[in-house]
C-alpha cells in the first residue's frame, strides 16, 4: 500500500483544504506553518521561535505544525487524528479492493470454465486463477481415476498423487491446511512447508486441488481456504461437465460405429436376398407343376435359403436350408453352400450323392464352426416320383387329398459338421394335386411376445386347412397366419417356406 | 498529472481510487467527482490527463459530460474512459460520437484498469 502523505490530508502546497484554511485563519497566529515529512512547507512558512510539533501516524512522523505551543499542538493533534482516520479508510479500501479482485477473478473463472470442455484446460485455467488469488509456489489439480488420482494440471514441483494427505481429503471430502508439513506424518514432498488441499466436490467428490509453499513464512490462512474452496466448487462442476461430455462424445462415437456396422449388415442382407430366386412363377411355361416360395427376412442377417432349378426338362430340383448362426459369416456361408449345391445338383446326381458331395466340399474349405441344414428333393415331372435327401432339416410336409404326411427320413446330419458322413435318400410317389410344403424352423419356432412357439402342430393344421389354395396363396396365407401369431414380437429368425404342387 | 474518477456510487469511487493508489507515489493526483455536473466543473478547472467516467449517472450522464468536454470545450487531450455496467447495453455509436477514447465494463478488472491508466499517462 502506498504511504500516506500529509498533503493528502492537508492539501497540496499552497492549496490547503478549504476547511483547514478557514480553521488556520480563525486561529490567527496559532498556526504559522505546516511542513511535510521532507520539511517542505505545504502552508505558511518558517517563523522565528515558533514551536514545532510532529504530526504522527503509526509511530512515525509524516509532518510538522509550527506556531504557538497551544495552536500548533491543537492543529498537530487534529491532523494526527485525521491521518489515523484516513489510514483506516485506506486499509478498509484495500481490503474491499482485495475482495473485489477476488470476486472479479472468480467471476472470470466461471466464465472461462463454462466455455471449456477439455479436462486439462479446465484444470489449468482453475489453477492459474487460484495462483492469482492465493500465494503458492507449487500446485496441482487431481481427478479420481479408478482407485487413484491423476493430475490434470500442475505447476512448480510435482506433488505426489499418492500422498496420504490427498487421499485423506478425497475420502473425507473435507479441506485441510497443513502449515507444518515437516511434522505432519502425511507429508507430501520434500521441501514443502505449507500446504492447502481442498476436495473438488460437484454431485460427488471428483478430485482434489492443492497449493503449496516452500517457505514456512508463507503459511495459509482460513481466508485462503475459503477462497480456494470457492474456486474448487466452480472447478468441480466444470470437471464433472467435462467428464460427462467426454462420455457423451464416446457414446455418440460408439453409436456411429454401430450405425456403420448396421449399414454393412443391411448391405450383406441385400446381397443375400439377391441370391435367392425372386421371380415368380419361376417357370411360367410349365403347366405340370406350380411353385411358390417366400422368405420374410429377420432384421438381422439370417441364414435361410431356398432354390429351385430344372436339371433337365423332366427333373426339377428344390432346395431349402438354414445356416447356423447369423450375421455376415452366416450370409457368406449360405452363399457358398447354395452355389455348391446348385453346381453339384446340375450334374444330375441323386439328392444323397449331391449332399454327400457338398458336405465334402464344405469340409474341405471349412474355415468356421458354421454348418447348414439342407433338404434337397428332385421331382420327376413325368413319373411324379419325388426323390429327396434331408441333411438335418425340418421334415417337409406332403399335402394330399387324404391328409398330411411327413417326409421323415434319416437322410443325414447337417452339412459342414463332419467329413465323410453317409447321406441316404428316399422317395415318395406323388399324384396330381399333391403338394410338398417345405419350411425352416423360423416358421415353427416363430415367437409371440409371451415367447410361445408357433409349433409344428399349428403349422400342420394351418397348411391342411389351406391345402386347396394355389401355392402362391397358400404360402401368403400361412405367412400371414404366422405373423398374426407373432403379433409384433421382434422377429429373430427368417421365416421361409416353399410350396410345390404337381398338377399332372 | 491528474486522474479524475467520476461515479455516483461511493464504493466504486473508493475502489477505483484504491486501485490507482500506487500512482500517487509516482506523483499522480487523484481527484473525484460524484456526478456529471461536478465532473464537468473539475475537468474545466483541473484539466486532468485521464478521466474514468461512469455512464449511468443522475443529472448529467457520462455521454453528455464527454460530449461537453471533447466537443464543446474542445479539451481533446483529456483522455476519457467510459465505465459501463456489465450486461447493460452500451451504445458504441453514441460513445464514438461524443469522442470517448475507450470504454471498460464494471465490474472492472483492477489490474487492467491500473495498466490502462499507466499506459495513458506514459508511466
Amino acid at each position: 500500500m502506498a504511504s500516506l502523505q500529509l498533503k493528502t490530508i492537508a492539501g497540496p502546497k499552497g492549496q490547503a483544504r478549504p476547511a483547514l484554511a478557514a480553521l488556520i485563519a480563525a486561529m490567527g497566529d496559532g498556526v504559522s506553518g505546516i511542513e511535510d515529512a521532507a520539511g517542505q512547507y505545504l502552508h505558511g512558512g518558517p517563523v522565528e521561535s515558533a514551536s514545532r510539533i510532529a504530526v504522527s501516524l503509526d509511530g512515525g512522523t509524516i509532518g510538522w505544525v509550527s506556531g504557538t505551543e497551544a495552536g500548533a499542538g491543537a492543529m498537530a493533534g487534529m491532523l494526527t487524528f485525521l491521518a489515523a482516520k484516513e489510514a483506516e479508510r485506506r486499509a478498509l479500501g484495500a481490503e474491499v479492493l482485495h475482495l473485489y479482485r477476488e470476486v472479479h477473478l472468480i467471476e472470470q473463472l466461471s466464465e472461462q470454465l463454462s466455455a471449456l470442455l477439455e479436462l486439462s484446460s479446465v484444470g489449468s485455467s482453475a489453477l492459474a486463477q487460484a495462483r492469482r488469488l492465493i500465494a503458492g509456489g507449487h500446485g496441482a489439480i487431481f481427478v479420481t481415476e479408478g482407485d487413484g488420482l491423476r493430475a490434470i494440471a500442475e505447476f512448480g514441483d510435482r506433488i505426489d498423487a499418492d500422498a496420504p494427505l490427498l487421499g485423506a481429503v478425497l475420502r473425507r471430502g473435507v479441506a485441510e491446511i497443513v502449515n507444518d508439513v515437516e511434522t505432519d506424518t502425511r507429508g507430501l514432498v520434500d521441501g514443502l512447508r505449507a500446504v492447502i488441499c481442498v476436495p473438488l466436490r460437484a454431485k460427488q467428490v471428483v478430485g482434489v486441488m492443492v497449493l503449496a509453499n516452500s517457505t514456512s513464512d508463507e503459511a495459509y490462512s482460513a481466508a485462503d481456504l475459503k477462497l480456494l474452496n470457492t474456486i474448487a466448487l466452480q472447478t468441480a462442476s466444470a470437471i464433472e461437465n467435462s467428464i460427462l461430455c467426454a462420455e457423451m462424445v464416446g457414446a455418440v462415437r460408439d453409436r456411429e460405429q454401430l450405425a456403420s456396422i448396421q449399414k454393412e449388415l443391411d448391405t450383406a442382407r441385400t446381397i443375400q436376398l439377391s441370391l435367392i430366386p425372386r421371380v415368380f412363377p419361376p417357370f411360367p411355361d410349365r403347366k405340370d407343376f406350380e411353385l411358390h416360395a417366400q422368405m420374410t427376412a429377420a432384421r438381422s442377417v439370417g441364414g435361410d435359403f431356398f432354390d429351385f432349378f430344372l436339371i433337365d426338362s423332366e427333373h426339377l430340383g428344390v432346395v431349402i436350408g438354414d445356416v447356423s448362426g447369423k450375421g455376415i459369416p452366416a450370409a457368406l456361408y449360405m452363399a457358398v453352400a447354395r452355389t455348391q449345391i446348385k453346381t453339384t445338383a446340375l450334374t444330375g446326381v441323386t439328392p444323397e450323392e449331391c449332399l454327400r458331395e457338398v458336405n465334402r466340399g464344405l469340409m474341405r474349405e471349412k474355415a468356421s464352426s458354421l454348418y447348414s441344414t439342407c433338404f434337397y428333393g428332385i421331382l420327376n415331372t413325368r413319373t411324379l416320383e419325388f426323390r429327396y435327401c434331408n441333411a438335418g432339416h425340418n421334415p417337409p410336409l406332403v399335402v394330399r387329398a387324404q391328409g398330411l404326411e411327413h417326409l421323415n427320413s434319416e437322410g443325414g446330419l447337417p452339412l459342414g459338421l463332419f467329413d465323410g458322413l453317409p447321406y441316404t435318400g428316399a422317395m415318395v410317389q406323388l399324384v396330381p394335386g399333391d403338394s410338398v410344403f417345405l419350411f425352416t424352423d423360423g416358421v415353427s419356432e416363430a415367437n409371440n411376445l409371451a415367447l410361445d412357439d408357433f409349433t409344428d402342430e399349428r403349422l400342420e393344421a394351418v397348411v391342411q386347412s389351406l391345402a386347396h389354395l394355389p401355392c402362391e396363396e397358400l404360402v401368403r396365407r400361412v405367412t400371414e397366419d404366422v405373423l398374426a401369431f407373432v403379433d409384433g414380437a421382434p422377429q429373430s429368425d427368417d421365416i421361409t417356406m416353399v410350396s410345390l404342387r404337381v398338377l399332372g | 498529472m491528474k486522474i479524475l474518477i467520476v461515479d455516483d456510487e461511493p464504493h466504486l469511487r473508493m475502489l477505483i481510487q484504491q486501485t490507482l493508489e500506487d500512482l500517487e507515489d509516482e506523483g499522480v493526483e487523484l481527484l473525484t467527482a460524484t456526478n456529471g455536473e461536478e465532473a464537468l466543473e473539475t475537468i474545466r478547472a483541473e484539466e486532468p490527463n485521464l478521466v474514468f467516467l461512469d455512464v449511468m449517472m443522475p443529472k448529467k450522464n457520462g455521454f453528455d459530460v464527454c460530449d461537453a468536454v471533447k466537443n464543446q470545450l474542445g479539451l481533446t487531450n483529456v483522455h476519457i474512459i467510459l465505465l459501463t455496467a456489465k450486461g447493460q447495453e452500451f451504445d458504441r455509436q453514441r460513445g464514438q460520437e461524443v469522442g470517448a477514447d475507450l470504454y471498460m465494463t464494471k465490474p472492472f478488472d483492477p489490474d487492467a484498469l491500473l495498466a490502462k491508466a499507466r499506459e495513458v499517462l506514459g508511466l
